[in-house]
């Protein structure tokens, strides 16, 4: 007869269709391509109720899987039982391991790639009018850079958020983001709706609290006394 | 006629199929046995849209155009055995007798080829019942063994044998927690390195954010495989509403294409769906177009884990059942347009397509869901959808610097190098998400460090 099951390990959890004329031997050998232990590692507990903590252990190789009391929706729990396992590793995403990271030279060479349908296509950046659209952005940002002060108070225009204010702590180039292309304004939020501490990539420009810091492009910003905003002063009016 | 025809491949794949095949035929009036349902002289749907899906056959029975493909027999066995057997000719049921044991190499190299013939050839003759074909429909997980390598064959091969036919997929995408196989990072890397220039248009699930939507809106504390997989039946019964009833967008398979995908190996659209709510609950929600809306736009409703605030918006169609006004809808739409969190690239032209289908959800009986007189299902080509990418080959990594495992796809004949190209491709493709979103020149964006 065949049933569906749960089979859990630490790293996998999945439904499967088994049947119960196999042998222990061969559920075994079937939960090794499942779960990666080896049969001879595997530690088998069959909780037949899936709500319950009761469970009993399936340990006789040579027997059939309808010797034991094995419901529809049961769950089989494979552990390890090698205390060196090769798994432990994969356990923890967080460890230091390889990462194969494509350098930009390498993406550049390849002809499938979205990055040449645009050379191709004179698309984005390889659009003959870009380098002038450009342009006139970085030259609007420095002109409006002109007019802020570091030191002032300032708030948000078209902004993602809602409205923010805060003080204007840098105004100049930030090769960390653009390659100093554009000219940015390092600000410090009176309320932690930031993104950093005043650094980018490790490199200070301004000193603040992590999460009130940001770099924003100068026409975000409107420089004027905006005093703090009261969090709960707003609806008082009505 | 412009038929379609389904494939579910593996385990998942077979069993999403299940659920899509029962919700169909309640949509359409048709009895499990493939007859119509008593006081009906026609199919719902109008002819046009039902033979898309269905064949009829001489005695009046009518037939899904689908295909089941499994290498091992367990899980269609189910099928066969099932309330739906009658609906299908033993012929579309296919097994083989060895399952791909969760590996790739088995699937696409050894036990899949020696199926492949067998499922060409069903495959053909389904083709020849056909006045216009339109395309394939597959439905799959990318981490299984069946799933993803004999899937990935298949692809391959249509993409052989019907040159230009539009070939979409619905593709499970392994959990970011729930792993259901310990090498599901190698198979998913793998197929979808192979089948990126054979499928048009992936729209894919994560079971984990499948669940968690589950858990959340309907108020099941553990939920089955099987709510589940009511759930992703409810969203490409959406997906495919408009192909199956007289729809304004998305008609056709190609149009998916069309409108979504600006670039062939970008066509990974997020799909968000609205609303998700159990029947103790609906009473009190009046889900109104403007709430449908902008839920579908919310991360908690979509069916990848990734934040579409953090990514731009290259394509949208948003795509109605049940009761929309189309000028609600204009609404609506325009208010989630105006949304700062809703991000557009600016070098290519960004288009919100809206298709309206009269016809509402339906739910099966003794369902979780609660009947909903409207819904609406988003699908966006957003670069937020990267985060899912590089969320596998990182684990794909973590594995593959210690070559774990890798001795079970090099037994089945298979080439070390393989892993190395389609990783170098999968990278390649995190790369070409990232060129989508460069070239910002517009002054009014928002940007911020």
């Amino acid at each position: 007869m065949d049933i569906t099951v749960n089979v859990t390990s630490s790293l996998t959890n999945s439904q499967r269709r088994i049947s119960t004329n196999w042998t222990v031997a061969h559920l075994k050998q079937r939960l090794e391509q499942i779960t990666g232990i080896p049969p001879q590692s595997q530690e088998l507990l069959l909780y037949p109720l899936p709500t319950s903590s009761e469970s009993v252990s399936i340990d006789k190789d040579d027997s059939l899987l309808s010797g034991y009391e094995l419901p529809e929706g049961a769950r089989i729990q494979v552990n390890d039982t090698r205390p060196d396992s090769e798994l432990r590793a994969l356990e923890d995403e967080g460890r230091p391991h390889e990462e194969y990271v494509m350098d930009d030279e390498e993406y550049d060479k390849r002809t499938d790639t979205l990055r040449h349908w645009k050379r191709v296509n004179q698309l984005g950046k390889y659009d003959p009018s870009y380098t002038g659209k450009l342009n006139k952005s970085v030259q609007l940002n420095s002109s409006i850079a002109q007019n802020l002060t570091v030191g002032s108070r300032f708030r948000t225009v078209n902004d993602t958020h809602d409205e923010r204010r805060g003080i204007i702590r840098f105004i100049g180039k930030v090769p960390e983001i653009d390659q100093g292309l554009q000219t940015w304004c390092g600000v410090e939020f009176d309320e932690p709706l930031g993104k950093n501490d005043g650094s980018i990539k490790g490199v200070y420009y301004f000193n603040c609290n992590p999460g009130y810091g940001s770099f924003l492009k100068p026409q975000q910003i409107e420089q004027g006394d905006f005093p703090e905003l009261d969090p709960f002063g707003s609806d008082d009016e009505i | 006629m412009r038929e379609v025809i389904s494939v579910n491949v593996g385990q998942a794949g077979c069993q999403i199929g299940n659920s899509c095949w029962e919700l169909y035929s309640l949509e359409h009036g048709i009895q499990p046995d493939g007859y119509l349902k008593e006081g009906l002289t026609r199919p719902k749907g109008g002819e046009e849209g039902f033979s898309t899906f269905f064949s009829e056959t001489g005695s009046g029975k009518y037939v899904p155009r689908a295909l089941y493909v499994d290498l091992e027999p367990n899980v269609v066995d189910e099928v066969r055995t099932g309330k739906y057997k009658d609906l299908f000719h033993p012929e579309q049921l296919i097994t083989g007798k060895e399952d791909a044991a969760n590996n790739y190499a088995r699937g696409h190299y050894t036990v899949g080829r020696d199926l492949l013939d067998d499922v060409l050839e069903r495959i053909r003759r389904m083709a020849d019942q056909c006045d216009g074909l339109q395309g394939f429909l597959f439905t799959h997980s990318l981490g299984g063994g069946t799933g993803s390598g004999f899937g990935s064959l298949l692809l391959e091969q249509l993409s052989l044998e019907y040159g230009k036919k539009a070939k979409l997929e619905f593709a499970v995408y392994p959990g970011p927690q729930m792993s259901t196989s310990v090498v599901e990072p190698y198979n998913t890397v793998l197929t979808t390195h192979t089948t990126l220039e054979h499928a048009d248009c992936t729209f894919m699930v994560d079971n984990e954010a499948i669940y968690d939507i589950c858990r959340r809106n309907l108020d099941i504390s553990r939920p089955s495989f099987s709510s589940l997989n009511s759930l992703i039946a409810q969203v490409v019964s959406s997906v495919t509403a408009s192909l199956r009833f007289d729809g304004s967008l998305n008609v056709d398979l190609n149009e998916f294409q069309t409108n979504l995908v600006p670039f062939p190996r970008i066509h990974f659209p997020l799909v968000g769906y609205a609303p998700v709510v159990s029947s103790a609950r609906a009473i009190h929600e009046s889900n109104s177009v403007a709430e449908i809306t902008n839920a579908c736009f919310e991360p908690g409703n979509q069916m990848v884990k990734c934040d579409p605030r953090a990514g731009k918006y290259m394509a949208t169609c948003l795509l109605y059942r049940g009761d929309a006004v189309t000028r609600d809808v204009q609404n609506a739409v325009s208010q989630v347009k105006a949304k700062k969190t809703v991000q557009l690239v600016d070098w290519i032209p960004t288009g919100f397509k809206i298709g309206i289908c009269y016809q509402p959800p339906t739910v099966p009986p003794e369902s979780d869901f609660a009947a909903v007189s409207r819904a609406v299902c988003m699908l966006s080509n957003t670069t937020a959808i990267a985060e899912a990418w590089r969320r596998i080959d990182k684990k794909f990594d973590l594995m593959y610097s210690k070559r774990a495992f890798v001795h079970w796809y090099v037994g089945e004949g298979m080439e070390e190098g393989e892993f190395t190209e389609a990783r170098e491709d999968l990278a390649a493709l995190e790369r070409d998400y990232e060129e989508v979103g460069f070239d910002s020149n517009d002054p009014e964006e928002g940007e911020e460090y």
